[in-house]
């Protein structure tokens, strides 16, 4: 692994080599070895790349744009991998967060001058605004009984190489790993062939704060990062407001934009938009709302113009085009052996299967159970063009109970909901095996996941008698389970048209009623499934969680987000005061293997209180055009990487370089 | 006749805004919140799986529906769709407005922006929508549907009673009663690589098409046609064929045609110059009527053949709950409605001359 910056910046001070703090270096590898065409029908032949050719890849919802201020789905994040860079990124298949755009970057801590000690300290620095405003030294922090040493790290700390004492009586807080300091290339350059400088990262991150900018799902990232400084043209420093294990990637995976495209006041904007510039007149003094109304309406935000390999040619709402950027700095290990990616926009998945069988998709990833082990994938009009495969992110499905409802409030209720159900059976009879039965909130694949916590198994005896315990039996002899004089029924609801949803409800509905409990399905069309969740207005919902592989977990358990007037995706009302404690400590922890601990612990108390039960990691299933080669399937989202594929050496229209010749 | 069009004209206008006010009644009844589904809250879904995304999502959705009027009261937001007074906050200062942007809402000619990506413009993408696609699928589906009904319709009247016409009704009444979302999956399977392999079945053009020529572009586009005109054509066909069908069967009984009989006049010359004319009437009567109908019936064509127009966008515009997009398209449907049962009118004037409406 390469980290060329950062080696120029651990050259300047290789004395403090062993005190950095380098997300980077500091994070193991995690991350299993992925095999390459695991599920191709040619596998063991090798296969010489190639260049060149076209591929067509499925999407299932529409993409607005790819401007990540003002577009924050998903798909966007999955496109933008192809059409642009961020300073870091995650590594696929070891999972630490490397330089892309970015050469390197140094990270250090932030002392937080108690209010007038700034006085004592020549190289304090004054940062944020209003009343976030505060006065810092940072860089490298040690401590002893009564001091903290603070050596300056990155280019142009005004703590400087010389270390500074600052007494612990003059410090608010420390907020450790918190100042990021980014080493930028000097050789990139927008799809536009304009050069690519410290003031594009900037402007990209001080337009979350204009209020007119269309952010609002994801400017509470950005109000976290107190301030930012451009050094030169190739150097940029942010100040996150405090300690947080996520501050990293939430600067560092921060979309950019061309300043010169997206900004009004850069003197550079007035030769790309003319138009703009003479409707305001010469000497405009522009306002917010112009700025911000410029940025969200944007042309670009559609015909992106990035610093990927590739770059758009075409949008609409049915196909996105993407060509090769032959500007691209250079072809040395990105893959990117396509000329061409089309995302072709289907909703429907039915229709999506009849296009890729009629050949007019080469790769979808969202084929259902049934067709999977059915006719469909195994009839000649497929199996002579494609090829099937699974992989495995971290979704996970639930059922998930609303315990502000007393008939939930209960945890032996809970439990005994989940000891009632044969999931083991389910799992085998709806998904052949293949999907992994989980028993906590965590990603399965990711290191917070407590392996130690088995899944609840399937008793229906012991149910009985927990159900018992809680008050809940047969009064009246009606076979049907009461307390205080109302009988045991459940609502469970589901998104309409989600077959795996239907056929878990109808499974649950004959397991409870042998206990007494009656169930009743209710689908419900999404928007108004929705508006009930966040409103609480339900007793069970069937839903399942995308988790990346590492998350905050404080929306969907911390009890500031439980309480019944709350909208949040603590849906179902978990206030617990340990889970509270270990949110806010994880969130706190830098060192990632004592974070896991944390998260472990998490799981496991979430895992007792049973407010969802926990169903299945279940694999995606894909469908592949044979000719293509390369396909991995990696547990980050959305777990392909189109830049790896390519059709074999011979196939025609294809070249052994890059560029044609 | 001026004054008669004049008169109805002026009465669409109230009979305009009473379907407005009731389509943003039921769109405020029904469950589901714009804000919640513009944010994104599903985390795009819909099938069920949501991100993590951490965040506070009540004051988004507070914020949401503050920038986009939906916290105003109901007559408020009703006005907006109207205009031509903008109430958003940048609106007009009557409505508490900061006035930068004074003006909107349909008298100002202004479908506004989708609530989901404030930078679509909903005129422009129903522009696009309507001529590239719905309006050249309905025009073609119309034409086809008369094209077939009008020599269906009477050559069953003719063969009234015999073995041949209620085979034809029963066959007819078996296509009327097939669901469009079935027929469509039935063609794509028995036409596309599954089944016979025939036709393309999804989409306006194949792969690589825009590298064509104008003539294979065009035979690329015909191909792709096939299926979706199909589908949208034989409701309507087996529907106006029986009213055709009803209308010559009328019309063949008068003592007219009896005395046309009587004279001798050959039995083809009877029905195409003497009865014709009179049992088109309710025929062109629902041929004004039946282009709302075919652009409401294109939800489901498009959806199936994934065609990018006017239905597709008014489905994912409901899925969304995107007001702005249903209430632009309700517009322009029930304008097009509206002007359809005018147009029914003027015509049933011109095709019977004993209809005077001086």
């Amino acid at each position: 692994m390469e980290h060329k910056g950062l080696r120029r910046s651990l050259a300047r001070f290789a004395g403090l080599l062993p005190l950095l703090a380098t997300a980077a270096i500091a994070a193991p590898q995690q991350g299993p070895p992925v095999p390459v065409d695991e599920f191709h029908p040619d596998k063991d032949t090798p296969v010489e790349k190639a260049y060149g050719g076209s591929v067509v890849v499925h999407l299932s919802s529409v993409v607005e744009g790819l401007n990540r201020a003002v577009e924050n789905s998903a798909v966007s994040r999955w496109m933008l991998y192809e059409v642009h860079d961020t300073l870091v990124l995650q590594n696929w298949e070891t999972w630490e967060y490397e330089p892309s755009l970015a050469e390197g970057w140094v990270t250090e801590d932030q002392l937080v001058l108690a209010d007038g000690a700034e006085e004592a300290y020549p190289t304090a620095q004054k940062i944020g605004r209003g009343e976030k405003e505060r006065w810092v030294v940072y860089g490298v922090v040690s401590e002893d009984a009564d001091h903290y040493t603070v050596l300056g790290a990155s280019k142009d700390n005004p703590a400087g190489a010389e270390s500074i004492r600052v007494a612990k009586s003059d410090v608010a807080t420390v907020e450790r790993g918190t100042v990021f300091t980014f080493d930028l290339p000097t050789n990139r350059t927008w799809h536009d062939g304009h050069v690519f400088d410290a003031d594009d990262v900037y402007f990209s991150w001080d337009l979350y704060r204009n209020p007119a900018v269309d952010c609002d799902e994801i400017r509470f990232q950005f109000e976290k990062v107190l301030d930012a400084e451009v050094l030169d043209k190739e150097t940029i420093r942010f100040f996150y407001e405090y300690q947080y294990f996520i501050a990293l990637p939430s600067v560092g995976e921060m979309s950019i934009l061309p300043r010169h495209l997206y900004d009004l006041t850069d003197p550079d904007n007035k030769q790309y938009d003319a138009a703009a510039h003479a409707k305001f007149g010469a000497d405009h003094a522009f306002t917010l709302e112009e700025r911000g109304t410029y940025i969200n309406e944007n042309p670009h935000n559609t015909m992106f113009v990035g610093l990927g390999p590739y770059r758009i040619t075409s949008w609409d709402s049915k196909a996105i085009v993407a060509e090769r950027y032959e500007g691209f700095h250079s072809w040395e290990d990105v893959g990117c052996y396509f000329d061409k990616i089309t995302w072709r926009i289907i909703s429907d998945d039915n229709t999506a299967f009849q296009a890729l069988v009629n050949g007019q998709l080469d790769y979808f990833d969202r084929v259902k159970s049934e067709d999977y082990f059915g006719e469909r994938t195994s009839s000649s009009a497929f199996t002579e063009n494609y090829y099937k495969g699974y992989m495995y992110t971290g979704t996970y499905g639930y059922t998930g109970w609303n315990t502000l409802r007393a008939k939930f409030s209960d945890p032996l209720v809970r439990r005994a909901l989940a000891l009632a159900f044969d999931m083991e059976n389910y799992r085998i009879t709806t998904y052949n095996g293949l999907a992994i039965r989980v028993s906590g909130p965590q990603n399965y694949w990711g290191t917070g996941y407590n392996h130690d916590v088995e899944p609840v198994p399937y008793n229906p005896d012991l149910a009985e008698e927990l159900l018992a315990e809680a008050g809940w039996y047969d009064r009246d002899g009606d076979g049907w389970i009461d307390k205080d004089g109302v009988k045991f029924t459940i609502e469970f609801s589901y998104p309409s048209g989600n077959e795996a949803s239907k056929t878990m409800g109808q499974k649950m509905q004959e397991a409870y009623k042998n206990l007494g409990i009656e169930l009743t399905m209710t689908p419900y069309e999404w928007a108004t499934f929705l508006e009930r969740m966040l409103e609480r207005n339900f007793d069970a919902v069937n839903l399942a969680w995308v988790p990346p592989l590492e998350s905050d977990p404080e929306q969907l358990w911390h009890s500031k987000w439980g309480a019944k007037d709350k909208k949040s995706s603590n849906m179902c009302g978990v206030m617990d005061p340990e889970i509270d404690a270990l949110i806010e400590a994880g969130q706190r922890e830098l060192d990632l293997e004592k974070r896991s601990k944390i998260w472990q612990e998490l799981h496991a108390k979430v895992a007792e209180l049973q407010p969802y039960m926990f169903a299945m990691n279940s694999p995606r299933k894909f469908a592949m055009n044979k000719k293509i080669r390369g396909h991995q399937g990696f547990k980050i989202a959305p777990g392909y990487s189109i830049r790896r594929w390519y059709y074999p050496a011979g196939t025609p229209g294809t070249r052994s370089t890059p560029l044609p010749e | 006749m001026l004054s008669y069009i004049l008169r109805r004209a002026l009465w669409a206008v109230p009979t305009l805004l009473a379907i407005l006010a009731l389509i943003l009644a039921f769109l405020h009844a029904a469950p589901g919140d714009p804000a919640a589904m513009a944010l994104g809250l599903g985390g795009g879904g819909g099938g069920g799986e949501m991100s993590q995304d951490a965040q506070d999502i009540e004051a988004k959705i507070e914020e949401f529906r503050r920038d986009n009027a939906l916290d105003r009261s109901f007559a408020v937001q009703y006005l907006g769709y109207l205009g031509p007074l903008n109430v958003k906050p940048n609106g007009h200062e009557w409505f508490g407005g900061t006035g930068e942007k004074p003006y909107g809402g349909l008298l100002a000619l202004d479908f506004g922006n989708e609530l989901v990506n404030k930078s679509r413009s909903i005129g422009e993408e129903l522009k696009k929508r309507l001529f590239e696609v719905t309006i050249p699928l309905a025009l073609i589906s119309t034409l086809l549907t008369y094209l077939f009904a009008i020599p269906i319709g009477i050559f069953s009247a003719n063969r009234r009673g015999t073995k041949i016409d209620s085979g034809t009704t029963l066959f007819l009444f078996v296509l009327y009663s097939i669901p469009v979302f079935w027929a469509g999956l039935m063609l794509q399977i028995i036409f596309g690589k599954e089944g016979l392999g025939w036709l393309p079945v999804i989409g306006m053009h194949g792969k690589g098409a825009e590298q064509m020529d104008f003539l294979p572009w065009l035979w690329d586009a015909f191909l792709h046609m096939i299926l979706p005109v199909a589908t949208l054509t034989y409701g309507g066909l087996a529907y106006i064929s029986r009213q055709m069908r009803t209308g010559m069967i009328e019309v063949l009984n008068m003592d007219y045609i009896r005395t046309a009989r009587a004279k001798g006049l050959a039995e083809r010359k009877v029905i195409l110059k003497h009865a014709l004319r009179n049992s088109l009437i309710p025929v062109i009567t629902l041929f004004a009527s039946i282009l709302p109908i075919l652009i409401g019936g294109s939800i489901v064509v498009e959806y199936v053949f994934d065609l990018p127009g006017m239905g597709e966008y008014m489905y994912s515009g409901l899925l969304q709950r995107d007001y702005n997009i249903i209430m632009a398209v309700m517009a322009l449907v029930s304008v097009m409605t509206l002007a359809g049962i005018l147009l029914s009118d003027i015509a049933y004037a011109l095709v019977d001359p004993r209809i005077s409406y001086s």
